[in-house]
């Protein structure tokens, strides 16, 4: 079978259509995986009783697990009991309502909290101690330290790695395949199960993939400039200043 | 009024405060001298629960504090009755030089902003940064942080500002900027106690001096006293380590 451009295209254009899916498969775990991410890097920072330790335990194992893993013991682990009650019930169609989207979000978000709870303990380190004892000098609590000066300092720097983070979890979604839900990997797939043309739909994925990473690496560049701007502008102004 | 009882703190086996007792009028300034690593910044750190000294007792005002089982309500209510100035200035980076001078107000004892910012500006003109409101400290020289550091303590009106070493991460030429704002501020009658190696700050702003040695307070006395007849070997030792040139002038 000769390669044939054609069919990248029939592939490409019917893929293009489950971009929102694999959207969906990244950006909802990158937001739980801030929020969540950022509380376990606190915790872990203060040593928040029961909670620090735990992380400490946890995450190194967790982060070791491949993604496709947590996506498997996931499906297991929640269609199982769900076939239970579905056949003690005789609800034939509860899995059905189970839609395994959920699932996947659910592996992908937990995998997520690991991998951003780091990022967020390195840029928390970022962050001098001498800051947290300023704050505590003028009265402030730990919790308004943290509101009011370490976090705002946290992000800027968390930013580029964050970015990152969403990347791979953009590329890393394409396994929920695996598990047959149909995303951007599985939809350019869909095709090649017609005409066979498998080398054509990996193709047409990839270009999907490269493309949403780029405008993601943009995005976040540019986000980050920003940030920037807002905080060393100050070291510009200065030499503005002295040039006048 | 604050009195420190029978103040210890160690670090492991490395015990570094042995029984510190010290009183500060209203309105004194204090320096403490002492060599490196006789617990000078380990003693300021205490008096602000930077650091959670074993056993002794605080007494300020009118509150009294047992470091042994201090609670954390107790703690702030401490450090909003204290302020302090650090060694390598510690402003806050995301803010710019007003508002962190209103920070400790409006986020830790809850002023309106519009208050607080009258507070602050305040503090800014009398430190000499009326022009530098809005400036970040990024946009700062060392002395002009380390006035931003002296407005955010003084706006405070705390009861005592504590100095750890305020001049000594400076270029030599931005010192005396610093120390005629710290001469102004004790003018004001704003108690102060100050870890320095300034000695001609000492000797002209000091009303106490306590000398501090492995721990322990060696000796105090008058700028006067300690300066032109120390009685301990260990003051003598120190002072003509640290000014060769005094010994003949004085
Ligand atoms: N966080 C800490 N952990 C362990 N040891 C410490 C800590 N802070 C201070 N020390 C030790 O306590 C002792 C006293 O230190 P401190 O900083 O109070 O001395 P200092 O009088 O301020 O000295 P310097 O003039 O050099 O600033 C030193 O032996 C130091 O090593
Ligand atoms: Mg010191």
């Amino acid at each position: 079978m000769v390669f044939d451009f054609h069919y990248v295209i029939t592939s490409f254009i019917t893929a293009v259509h489950y971009i929102p899916v694999t959207l969906a498969l990244s950006l909802i775990p990158l937001f739980i995986g801030i929020v969540f991410g950022t509380l376990i890097a606190v915790c872990r920072k203060f040593r928040i009783r029961f909670i620090a330790p735990l992380a400490d335990i946890i995450i190194p194992v967790v982060k070791g697990i491949p993604l496709v893993l947590h996506l498997f013991i996931m499906n297991f682990l929640i269609l199982k009991p769900f076939d239970l009650l579905a056949q003690y019930y005789a609800w034939a169609d509860v899995i059905r309502f189970m839609d395994k989207v959920y699932i996947a979000i659910i592996a992908i978000s937990i995998y997520a909290v690991i991998i951003i709870s780091e990022t967020m303990r390195s840029a928390l380190m970022s962050v001098s101690e001498g800051q947290y004892e300023a704050c505590y000098s003028v009265g402030l609590t730990r919790w308004q330290a943290l509101r009011r000066v370490v976090l705002p300092q946290v992000f800027p720097v968390a930013i580029p790695v964050l970015g990152n983070n969403l990347i791979g979890l953009i590329k890393g979604s394409s396994v929920v395949y695996l598990i047959t839900v149909v995303d951007v990997m599985n939809g350019a797939l869909t095709t090649a199960q017609i005409n066979y043309r498998f080398l054509e739909a990996y193709i047409a994925a990839a270009l999907i993939y490269w493309g949403i990473c780029l405008l993601t690496e943009r995005l976040f560049a540019v986000w980050e400039n920003h940030m920037k701007k807002y905080q060393l502008g100050s070291a510009k102004n200065n030499l503005r200043q002295e040039v006048l | 009024m604050i009195e420190l009882k029978n103040v210890h703190k160690a670090f492991g086996k490395n015990t570094v405060l042995k029984g510190i007792n010290l009183k500060v009028n209203k309105g004194e300034v204090v320096v403490i001298l002492g060599p490196s690593g006789s617990g000078k910044t380990t003693l300021l750190r205490c008096i602000n629960f930077l650091e959670s000294a074993d056993d002794g007792e605080l007494i300020i005002g009118d509150t009294k504090v047992d470091f042994k089982n201090a609670t954390s309500k107790e703690i702030l209510a401490v450090r909003r009755r204290t302020a302090m100035v650090f060694q390598n200035y510690n402003l806050f980076n995301n803010m710019n030089a007003i508002e962190n001078v209103m920070e400790g107000l409006v986020t830790g004892r809850k002023m309106p902003i519009g208050r607080a910012r009258e507070i602050a500006k305040q503090a800014l003109d009398k430190v000499g940064l009326k022009d530098k409101y809005e400036a970040y400290p990024l946009q700062l020289s060392g002395g002009q942080q380390q006035r931003v550091g002296i407005a955010r303590a003084i706006a405070l009106n705390p009861d005592v500002i504590l100095f750890d070493e305020p001049t000594s991460a400076l270029d030599p030429e931005l010192v005396g900027e610093v120390l005629s704002v710290m001469q102004a501020v004790a003018k004001e009658g704003i108690t102060m106690i100050v870890v320095t190696h300034e000695m001609s700050f000492a000797m002209d702003i000091a009303q106490h001096i306590i000398f501090m040695a492995d721990g322990n307070i060696v000796e105090e006395g008058s700028p006067k006293d300690i300066f032109t007849n120390p009685k301990e070997k260990r003051t003598k030792q120190f002072l003509e380590r640290i000014l060769p040139r005094w010994n003949y002038s004085i």
